[in-house]
């Protein structure tokens, strides 16, 4: 992927240009939107819910040793098997050591952002196994060959003509109508197959039940049921922090998680597991195997104010309402996590990686990411933080630190700003293009060297100005 | 091997959060919903009005009938979906109804999920039009099914078939999720519960609202009052 080796500057560049990805990422992000809010209303107190959430998830990463180990204990309980694996290296070998084992030739896959971690499917690719992934959106951006670009809507950058397309040309014909139906119709008939037959069924976990070995999936198309109904083996993969105390807990995530996520009052299916089938059951796996992740994460733990970002449970609501991401959609972010969540954690899990150290940047740090969050992670403070976190690294320019400077000049007294205002929105006119200013302006140097910064529009810019001066106070002091 | 990887991963986890592992079950500040979330008493006859509400906005179809009426609308839905082929749990409830000899009376062929060959039960289930399940519960806040799956209660019944009917007792009612859950822990969790809140759907044509993509794109909740 082209996307791994560019800045975020130029991956949004590359992103704006396309008219189709910003209407479509409108319109979607919209409506899941409106529907958010009205659902939240059917709910009743949604900020009391929202901190009940922050509550537990909290208490969950605060202890996460314990409910890791209590989570193992009742694993095998249940007679499931549970590895822990540090690195996403350990996490794919294990998953080919099962396959191998049972003979598997075929996996089906319900989505997993963090099996995209891991490259799994190319991995199996390469020992000769086929991975299918079997959620409509994966499934289309599989056979595109590309990443998902939304947590919950992977494909929301295509249209049903390009869809149309990719179906066509893997069943080989000249033409298939993109109505809605005949494309549903055609996924269904070509995944059916593969579910009836692939040996070894691949989820990722909504959320692991400490108490009582559980793992619980939800999904709105019913192939996290499908994959963990009819392979004889199962193999769930999570995030080493994707974890509640008791099934109790999941209520309040079944409260949250699609109220914030698509505005539905609950997904159309929620399934608890709870190790393999028991005797005397027909369908269900012979096996279930569970893998817990680091890769990265618990590097994130030390700190406990980036620790908050492990609260998240990937309900996607921080996209829905970011501007930037509005904009530039989701492949721009050049890693598995999109949006203002991507921004914070791509550059935390890849610490040593100093190509997606300039995520931050990608943020109008507007906090419509914390209103819009269930569980209350205060996105634009780590945003925040990560930017000063930069600077202490020495990871910014020189002419970053300067433009700062001279901006604090400029901003420092209510006249001085006016005219700084009014002066820089008459020369940035002719570099203005779709509102950003794409050109470089000597005074803006540092600062578009790294960002298109937006068009001025007075008040907004004044209020995130004082949050970067705090941090540029942080670092001279 | 396995065991010590293990202790490892989680002893990193206890110095990352900068103290040693707890000698003691955490306590939690706070756990589940409110308790006033579940009163001892609830008016069934509302959650179920609840359901059928929610349901009905889904595009599902939910009627509270007589087990006579209960025989009739059992034949007009297989008559209206042309079924040939129809499966059902193995369960007390529905054999009470009689499901059997009201389905034959269509001219389907109708089988329980029974122990078996796996192979052949699965590839029978896909083959049918219609799967008829009860529900351990129903839920009216969400218009939710709770189905736990174990023997004679095959999870594909609800899930391989475009049709998905669930007959129960409308004494399985219960207003929200927090009567299930605290069920589930208290009883022992089943190897698969599933709840299930309306037909399969995905919005990922376009953001384009679709039913039926894996799952059963029709599903009826006939609740059954005697
Ligand atoms: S950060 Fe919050 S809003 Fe964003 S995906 Fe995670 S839980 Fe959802």
């Amino acid at each position: 992927m082209s996307a791994e080796r560019s800045t975020i500057k130029e991956r949004a560049k590359e992103a704006l240009k396309d008219d189709y990805l910003r209407g479509a990422v409108k319109s979607t992000t919209d409506r899941l939107r409106t529907n958010k809010l009205a659902s939240q209303e059917a709910l009743g107190n949604w900020e009391w819910w929202r901190e009940r959430g922050r509550q537990i998830r909290a208490h969950v990463v605060a202890n996460l040793d314990y409910y890791l180990s209590q989570l193992a204990e009742n694993v095998r309980q249940n007679g499931g098997h549970i590895y822990f694996c540090e690195t996403g290296h350990e996490a794919v070998k294990q998953v080919i050591e099962i396959a191998k084992r049972v003979k598997a030739r075929s996996v089906v896959k319900s989505k997993s952002m963090v099996s995209e971690e891991l490259h799994l499917n190319h991995a199996l690719e390469q020992e000769g196994i086929e991975a299918v992934e079997t959620d409509l959106g994966e499934y289309i951006i599989q056979l595109a060959k590309e990443g998902p670009s939304h947590i919950i809507a992977p494909s929301i950058h295509k249209n049903r003509h390009q869809v149309a397309e990719l179906f066509a040309e893997t069943d080989g014909k000249e033409f298939i109508p993109s109505d809605t139906q005949t494309l549903t119709a055609f996924a269904r008939a070509k995944l059916r197959e593969k579910f009836m037959t692939g040996e070894i069924g691949v989820t990722g976990c909504n959320f692991a039940i400490a108490e009582t070995g559980s793992v619980c999936l939800f999904t709105n198309e019913g192939n996290g049921r499908m994959v963990t109904s009819l392979p004889k083996v199962h193999i769930a993969i999570m995030g080493m922090e994707r974890i509640l105390p008791t099934v109790e807990d999941l209520e309040v995530m079944m409260n949250l998680l699609p109220r914030a996520g698509t505005g539905q009052k609950l997904t159309s299916y929620v399934s608890i597991i709870t190790g393999p089938r028991k005797s005397g059951e027909v369908d269900g796996p012979e096996e279930f195997h569970l893998l817990v992740v680091d890769n990265g994460r618990s590097e994130i733990l030390e700190d406990e104010d980036f620790r908050q970002v492990l609260h998240c449970i990937r309900c996607g609501a921080c996209l829905n309402v970011c501007p930037v991401y509005r904009q530039i959609g989701g492949h721009a972010y050049g890693w598995v996590y999109p949006g203002p969540i991507g921004a914070v954690i791509t550059p935390l899990l890849n610490e040593r990686n100093d190509q997606y150290q300039d995520l931050p940047y990608a943020s109008s740090l507007c906090a419509a990411c914390y209103e819009a969050c269930p569980v209350k992670i205060p996105l634009h403070d780590l945003l925040v933080k990560l930017r000063a976190r930069n600077v202490e690294k020495g990871r910014t320019s020189r002419w970053e630190k300067l433009s700062f400077r001279m901006y604090r000049h400029a901003f420092r007294s209510p006249k001085r700003y006016r005219v700084a205002i009014r002066l820089a929105s008459r020369l940035q006119k002719p570099f203005l293009r779709h509102g950003f200013i794409q050109a470089q302006l000597p005074i803006l140097n540092g600062w578009t060297g790294a960002r298109d910064l937006r068009g001025f529009s007075g008040e907004s810019f004044r209020d995130r100005w004082k949050t970067l001066q705090n941090v540029l106070e942080k670092d001279k002091g | 091997m396995q065991k010590s990887q293990e202790a490892a991963f989680i002893e990193r986890i206890s110095r990352k959060l900068g103290r040693p592992f707890p000698k003691e079950k955490p306590e939690q500040p706070v756990r589940g919903v409110p308790s006033e979330w579940m009163p001892d008493t609830f008016d069934t006859e509302q959650a179920c009005a609840a359901f059928i509400a929610n349901w009905t906005a889904l595009t599902g179809k939910a009627v509270l009938l007589t087990p006579d009426e209960l025989s009739q609308q059992l034949q007009e839905v297989i008559g209206h979906h042309q079924a040939q082929q129809v499966i059902r749990w193995d369960d007390d409830f529905l054999e009470e109804m009689n499901i059997d000899e009201t389905v034959r009376r269509t001219g389907a062929e109708i089988r329980s999920w029974k122990e078996g060959d796996r192979r052949e039960l699965l590839a029978y289930a896909e083959r049918c039009q219609v799967g008829i399940t009860s529900a351990d519960f129903a839920i009216g806040e969400t218009g939710t099914l709770a189905l736990f799956a174990g023997r004679g209660k095959g999870r594909s019944v609800s899930l391989l078939p475009p049709v998905h009917i669930a007959v129960f007792p409308i004494e399985r009612l219960v207003p929200r999720m927090t009567y299930v859950l605290t069920y589930a822990a208290k009883h022992g969790m089943s190897s698969s519960l599933n709840f299930i809140t309306g037909p399969s759907r995905t919005g990922d044509i376009e953001g384009d609202l679709s039913i039926g993509v894996h799952g059963p794109a029709y599903v009826y909740a006939f609740i059954v009052k005697k």
